[in-house]
């Protein structure tokens, strides 16, 4: 028996086609739930999430399994059913098992990591800047983050890491925003840091990249991202209660910055926009959260 | 560019599109005035229009009527507007490129369309500066 029988007689198998069909039957729940939940983006990304996180298993699922067939090919001469049982299982644990920890691992190591190797080309802010920033982070409860300012002259913004994030700003940024558009676009990247959007990213591009070939996941990719700033926005607009601003400030950014690559920003929550239809989007929801802010 | 009109028939080249769009604009015109219409702005001859004029209609993107002129009768052409026609040629526009490209191209139409122009863009910014002065200006 060589792989590809083996193999066959795996996947033909009554439970591993149940696994699959559970997965599926699982992914197709999320999917209907998804498209129920249509005003908060924070718990529409979160079932993407693990829609995501599904598919991503399934593959480590299908690659171990593969392994496995051809580790324990000597098993189904002396029992096929207790084999692919046996590969089943060792399949299932593996997935856990390494799936799990190396994702930990991964999300959590790759962003502190970059950071260490992006301060070394930023500068510091104005103190005006600093001083805003210091406040917003203490009305958000996180711990500490550091506000960096990279020499660019095209307006960004983008965060990286967790509570104990950096948040980096371009020159271009503060000489293009007032106070206010600063305020709100520092709320929004504090957002991502609060919401882990930077271990998501890094997660979600390592799989993308493994997956190059699942385009399921590129479309999930860039539907979680959109519900992430999003939420982001939502954050900030209600925090300080000045979503036009932030609005403003969005298109300012968009009229400066569509097109150009931020630097440094690989992995990180980003101000800047993915395609136009995204920032026609994003505005609606402002206006529609200034006009609940202006009703209460 | 000229589009060749092979087999599929109808398409549109450049010249017949600037025609159409000067034809829809006058609603109703005979080639001498159109060309009148279209001189300033390019070097075109009579014949040029007249000749255009004359493929448009074949392909039905355009109605005309006899009517007496003081040199003797005249065509006097006028736009038909046909969502049938219309969607007839984007089909085949977008077929087209589909061949050229493969099936790719339909994500770089759609990125277009989504496209914020540069007209809608300060629509936005004017109605959220406006709400931002008079409701957050505390």
């Amino acid at each position: 028996m060589n792989l590809v029988d083996s193999a066959a007689a795996y996947f033909s198998a009554a439970q591993i086609l149940a696994v699959i069909a559970t997965i599926y039957a699982a992914v197709g729940a999320l999917f209907i739930a998804f498209k129920a939940s249509n005003d908060s983006p924070m718990l529409r990304s979160k079932i993407l999430l693990v829609i995501f996180g599904l598919t991503s298993a399934s593959w480590i699922f299908v690659a171990s399994s593969l392994a496995f067939c051809w580790a324990f090919e000597d098993l189904y001469y002396w029992h096929e059913a207790s084999a692919i049982t046996m590969i089943l299982g060792s399949s299932l644990l593996t997935t856990l098992v390494v799936g799990l920890p190396v994702s930990v691992l991964m999300a959590t190591r790759l962003p502190a990591f970059l950071i260490r190797r992006a301060e070394k080309e930023l500068q510091s802010p104005l103190k005006s800047s600093t001083d805003l920033m210091r406040a917003l982070v203490k009305s958000l409860g996180l711990s500490s983050v550091t506000l960096f300012l990279s020499p660019k002259t095209i307006p960004f913004a983008y965060s990286m890491g967790s509570s104990k994030g950096v948040v980096v700003i371009s020159r271009g940024l503060e000489e293009e925003l007032d106070k206010e558009e600063m305020e709100t676009v520092l709320m929004h990247e504090l957002a991502h840091l609060r919401n882990n959007d930077t271990q998501l990213n890094t997660l979600i591009t390592v799989y993308r990249r493994v997956l190059f070939f699942d385009p399921l996941i590129r479309v999930l990719e860039g539907v979680i991202h959109r519900e992430r700033e999003f939420a982001c926005d939502e954050v900030s607009a209600r925090a300080t209660r000045k979503p036009m601003a932030l609005a403003s400030a969005l298109i300012k950014i968009h009229s400066k910055a569509m097109g150009s690559r931020v630097p440094g920003a690989f992995l990180a929550g980003n101000i800047a926009l993915r395609g136009d239809g995204t920032l026609r989007e994003r505005i609606d929801r402002l206006i529609r959260i200034s006009k609940e802010i202006a009703r209460e | 560019m000229v589009f060749g009109t092979g087999k599929k028939g109808l398409e549109i080249g450049e010249l017949e599109a600037e025609v159409l769009r000067v034809l829809k604009s006058m609603g109703k015109a005979s080639a001498g005035e159109m060309t009148e219409r279209m001189q300033p702005e390019r070097r075109i001859a009579y014949t040029t229009v007249s000749t255009t004029l004359d493929r448009l209609f074949r392909k039905g993107l355009v109605s005309r009527n006899i009517v007496p002129g003081r040199k003797g009768p005249k065509h006097v052409y006028s736009f038909v507007d046909d969502p049938r026609i219309e969607r007839q040629l984007v089909d085949s526009a977008i077929g087209r490129l589909v061949d050229a490209f493969g099936p790719s191209v339909t994500s770089t139409i759609y990125n277009k369309l989504n496209e914020i122009s540069p007209d809608e863009l300060e629509t936005l910014r004017r109605t959220i500066e406006r709400r931002r002065r008079t409701v957050e200006s505390s």
